[in-house]
């Protein structure tokens, strides 16, 4: 529970910061609430030689409602995220998402940006900013470069973010009538969720339009479920058609029997969130199926 | 630096606000200038032959073995040894087998990393089914089954109704907040150790007899304690080699165990299990039991598991008459951390294995809970075959029944009764000092608070046999240079045995005042003088009390089996301080509802505990609460304050009716804790 030696720098800007990137490559690790860096760095499974504190750039804690869009610094609290009202209104997945992060201790430290770059599967964030068609932004020396959060999460704790980036901000469109949330299991409290789904969607009162629907916490990344996005798009809204995506989704997930469960029983939870979180979707706006 | 002369300063504080405010003084808070920092290199196998050890202190330097102490200690001999270090092979993840000292713990952690340990991994015996016909784990010894008593006498009997079962409470891992610790003191002629511990008298006994060290070159001390479940209570390896570590370098030696070290190294509780059989008449009286009980001891043979078959099995009958009774008794050897008692240490695994099956009888002959029990209930006193003593059980059930509006509560689906005997620890008693000086009192017990709150009966009681005001008097930590002789904290047992020490030492006190100062002295007369009486209460006969869980539990909009509310009645004695009985209540159901939804010890089939986090130990979290009520039946007991045993009630209670409730909601038969999310997903969603 006591790490490795390293050396820690407290850069107050963000070119300070990318160079010390530049000249450590792999061997530097951005710290932002370190809620997940630090227990890891203390259980030893991680030593990064250089510990890159980005918490005095204060440029990069900051939500920005640009109307079309809302712009999140990376250093922006979850704590900060949950509260901010123009989120509510125009994207209300993403605070719904954040205040069900662990517990307020965790959000009040965790960062926005730091729970999508850490690429763990287990971590809400990743689903609810796919579904809404965010990009991320990331910047080396040589300038920022806009990823799709669809092409961002590659694999368990990887992620498109090169050794010299930071991820700066995270871009989410605001698309007007869309609904949907987010909701997870957790067996206690604080610990990795079974499963968690976001979904988010548009309709034209009788039909689903542009249905999102990822899955967290069963598979190497957070999962986007194409097939049962693509099925339930046109579809009428009913509770067939919605049980029946339920299951699609659930067979596109790729859970792995552990202590919070088998993996039939996960696949059985994923499909259960689905249809609660389309049927409390629907509810919130009047046209129940 | 030490707690007496701070005290001084300030006006004695609740040990509760002391803490809200900052000012515990916790083992990990002490500092002394040229400390050194003790870090234990762990074996990683769950069994393993070692080949080469090389590292700064080894079993071949410290070639000492451990003793049984504390609560369940056992004189035992059994061929088992238990070294402090391993030298030829090791038993269980995370047993010690080589030590580093540094200058801080940074570098203690670094130089544990550089320690050279070869293994030639073995085989390991984990399910303790299989122990009992596995090769032994230990290689003088010709079986794992240790422990195989018989206890009543074998009987036939052809009932109308013959139920069996196999039933189990799978290991649980303690995880009080405050892990395990130490600081060992040294200095050239004299041990002092200060500890987490609820027993400084176990830790003296343990690092005396490991160290071969005189009484008098050992003094413990008890720190404020965060917690501990039992897991305290006991001595472990870590300790003897803090305190070896102290007299080789004549410097303090700190030892603070990590979460991690305490999921895998700090004794489990539970881990019991029973084939259980009942023959019972059509009306629902049980004329007959028999009970197989296997213990899961783990690698070694200290901590509660040699004791635990047997006690489990006396008290198989719970707070029923039933006449004949027989119980095979085994604990067995399996390459997992040893067994120690953990909240209720026994009590728990009774009345879960005998009330799941009444609960099962029940729906065998469409009976209600209540008077199924009721009818194998006795009225006056009741001494079962084994010599387990209850009073009153019928009419406690019944008064139970009419205060808890049992006939409107049992309309609800998910609705779980549990009838239960609470068997304190009286054994040997419990001693208390009380002296006065200076112009205050000061109060010690023979053991003190890993979180109860010891200090608010004690001082109320001063302060009422005295009559003294409550600012004038102090409660201090347990130490074994303040009182000779004295026990520990666990098994329900402070409050009634501590708790009649310090009456008849404030008793004897006001004896001496009234020859002195005649009868009709004041508070103020009695402080401007000394006294200084010390007594060890001892106890006669049982002194055992009743209990009853309702709990309720509903079904969420996921379609889960969720527990809503859970109410005891129980019948505490004399209540000596009603906020802190409510919350022992409520904290011990909370820990009876982590054992049916979530705790576990678990591991793989390589002996590795696949459990790497508090969270994923299965500890519940605030938001896991349902609602409470509580209510007391306080029939005063034969002691002079009247108390009775209360602190494990709760475990002992919650979860057999916990788990009745989610089986009620479910429609099928739970047999074992904890029970998993797919078990309580009803209807199969």
């Amino acid at each position: 529970m006591y790490p490795k030696d390293f050396e820690y720098h407290s850069p107050e800007g963000i070119e300070e910061a990318l160079n010390i990137l530049e000249k450590n490559g792999s061997e530097a690790k951005i710290m932002g609430g370190g809620q997940s860096l630090i227990p890891m760095m203390k259980l030893r499974i991680v030593a990064p030689k250089h510990i890159v504190d980005i918490n005095k750039i204060s440029s990069l804690d900051f939500i920005k409602d640009e109307g079309k869009r809302i712009v999140i610094g990376t250093l922006t609290r979850m704590a900060d995220v949950e509260k901010y009202e123009a989120l509510r209104k125009k994207v209300r997945i993403i605070p719904e998402c954040a205040e069900q992060i662990a517990d307020p201790l965790v959000r009040n430290m965790g960062t926005f940006g730091g729970n999508i770059a850490h690429g763990d599967p287990n971590n809400d964030m990743p689903a609810a900013v796919l579904v809404t068609g965010a990009r991320i932004v990331c910047r080396s020396k040589s300038g920022a470069r806009e990823i799709e959060a669809r092409n961002f999460f590659v694999d368990t704790f990887t992620t498109a973010l090169k050794e010299n980036e930071i991820l700066e901000s995270v871009v989410i469109p605001v698309s007007r009538g869309y609904k949907g949330t987010y909701i997870k299991m957790e067996r206690i409290a604080g610990d990795y969720g079974i499963a968690g789904v976001a979904v988010w969607f548009s309709s034209d009162g009788e039909r689903f339009r542009d249905c999102r629907i990822a899955l967290t916490g069963v598979g190497p990344t957070v999962i986007y479920a194409e097939k049962a996005c693509n099925y339930l798009n046109d579809q009428r809204i009913t509770r067939e058609a919605i049980k029946r995506a339920s299951e699609v989704a659930s067979q596109e997930s790729k859970p792995s029997d552990d202590l919070r469960g088998s993996e039939s029983f996960k696949r059985k939870v994923v499909s259960l969130l689905v249809r609660r979180a389309f049927e409390v979707s629907l509810k919130e706006v009047g046209s129940e199926p | 630096m030490l707690i007496e002369e701070e005290r001084k300063l300030e006006k004695p504080l609740p040990a509760s606000v002391r803490f809200v405010l900052g000012r515990g003084k916790y083992v990990d808070d002490i500092f002394f200038d040229n400390m050194l920092y003790l870090k234990i290199v762990r074996s990683p196998y769950a069994r393993a032959k070692i080949l080469k050890v090389n590292g700064e202190i080894t079993g071949r330097e410290l070639s000492a073995s451990m003793t049984s102490v504390g609560e369940g200690a056992t004189e035992r001999k059994t061929r088992v040894n238990y070294p402090v270090l391993a030298t030829d092979y090791v038993s269980y993840v995370g047993q010690p087998v080589a030590a580093v000292i540094a200058e801080d713990i940074y570098e203690a952690e670094d130089k544990a990393e550089e320690v050279e340990i070869e293994y030639e991994p073995l085989k390991p015996v984990v399910d303790p089914y299989k122990a009992i016909d596995s090769e032994p784990i230990h290689p003088n010894t010709n079986s794992n089954v240790f422990v195989d008593t018989k206890l009543g006498k074998d009987f036939d009997e052809s009932a109308d109704v013959v139920l069996e079962e196999r039933l189990g409470c799978e290991r649980i891992i303690p995880n009080p907040l405050e892990p395990r610790g130490i600081v060992a003191h040294y200095d050239g002629t004299r041990l002092t150790i200060y500890g987490s511990t609820q027993s400084v008298y176990s830790w003296k006994e343990g690092i005396c007899s490991s160290l071969k060290l005189s009484p008098e070159q050992v003094r413990v001390i008890q720190m404020d304690t965060g917690g501990a479940f039992g897991s305290k209570g006991g001595i472990y390896p870590e300790y003897i080699v803090a305190a070896y570590a102290s007299i080789k370098t004549k410097r303090p030696v700190k030892w603070i165990e990590t979460r991690l070290e305490h999921l895998q190294a700090t004794a489990h509780g539970r881990g019991a299990y029973a084939d259980m059989k009942i023959y019972a008449r059509r009306d629902g009286r049980i004329v007959g039991l028999k009970a197989d009980i296997l213990v899961d001891s783990g690698a070694y043979p200290v901590g509660v598991a040699p004791w635990a078959p047997s006690w489990i099995g006396y008290q198989i009958t719970g707070p029923y008459a039933i006449e004949k009774v027989y119980v095979r008794a085994r604990a067995v050897y399996t390459n997992k951390v040893p067994l120690g008692p953990y909240r209720g240490a026994g009590r728990p695994e009774a009345a879960f294995f005998v009330e799941r099956m009444i609960d099962m009888l029940s729906d065998k002959l469409g009976k209600d809970a209540l008077e199924i029990r009721k009818i194998n209930t006795h009225e006056g006193k009741w001494k079962s075959p084994l010599g387990l003593e209850v009073n009153d059980a019928r009419s406690f059930l019944a008064r139970a029944a009419r205060q808890l509006r049992y006939s409107s509560l049992k309309r609800k689906r998910g609705f779980g009764l549990s009838f239960f005997v609470l068997i304190p620890n009286l054994e040997p008693g419990e001693s208390a000092r009380v002296k006065i000086q200076d112009g205050i009192v000061r109060v010690w017990l023979g053991g003190s608070s890993h979180g109860q709150g010891h200090d608010e009966f004690a001082r109320r009681i001063v302060s009422e046999e005295l009559d003294v005001p409550m600012e004038k008097i102090y409660f201090e930590n347990s130490d074994t240079e303040k009182i000779n002789r004295g026990v520990g904290s666990w098994g329900s047992r402070s409050a009634v045995l501590a708790g009649a020490a310090i009456v008849e030492a404030c008793r004897k006190i006001r004896e001496k005042a009234r020859a002195k100062l005649g009868p009709r002295f004041k508070a103020e007369d009695l402080l401007s003088f000394e006294f200084d009486e010390s007594v060890f209460f001892k106890p006669e006969g049982q002194l055992n009390s009743l209990g009853v869980n309702v709990v309720l539990a509903t079904k969420d909009k996921l379609g889960f089996g969720r527990i809503s509310k859970i109410i005891s009645y129980y019948d505490a004695g004399n209540l000596l301080n009603r906020n802190m009985a409510v919350s022992q209540v409520i904290g011990g159901a909370m820990q009876g509802l982590g054992q049916v939804l979530s705790e576990r010890a678990a591991y793989n089939e390589d002996g590795q505990l696949v459990i790497g986090s508090i969270s994923e130990a299965g500890v519940l979290k605030i938001s896991a609460t349902p609602d409470f009520e509580v209510i007391f039946d306080r029939e005063k007991s034969r002691m002079p304050h009247g108390a009775k045993g209360l602190g494990e009630s709760p475990t002992i209670g919650v979860p057999p009716a916990a788990i009745r409730a989610l089986e009620k909601l479910a429609g099928k038969w739970f047999t074992k804790t904890p029970l998993t999310e797919e078990d309580i997903l009803l209807n199969g969603g």
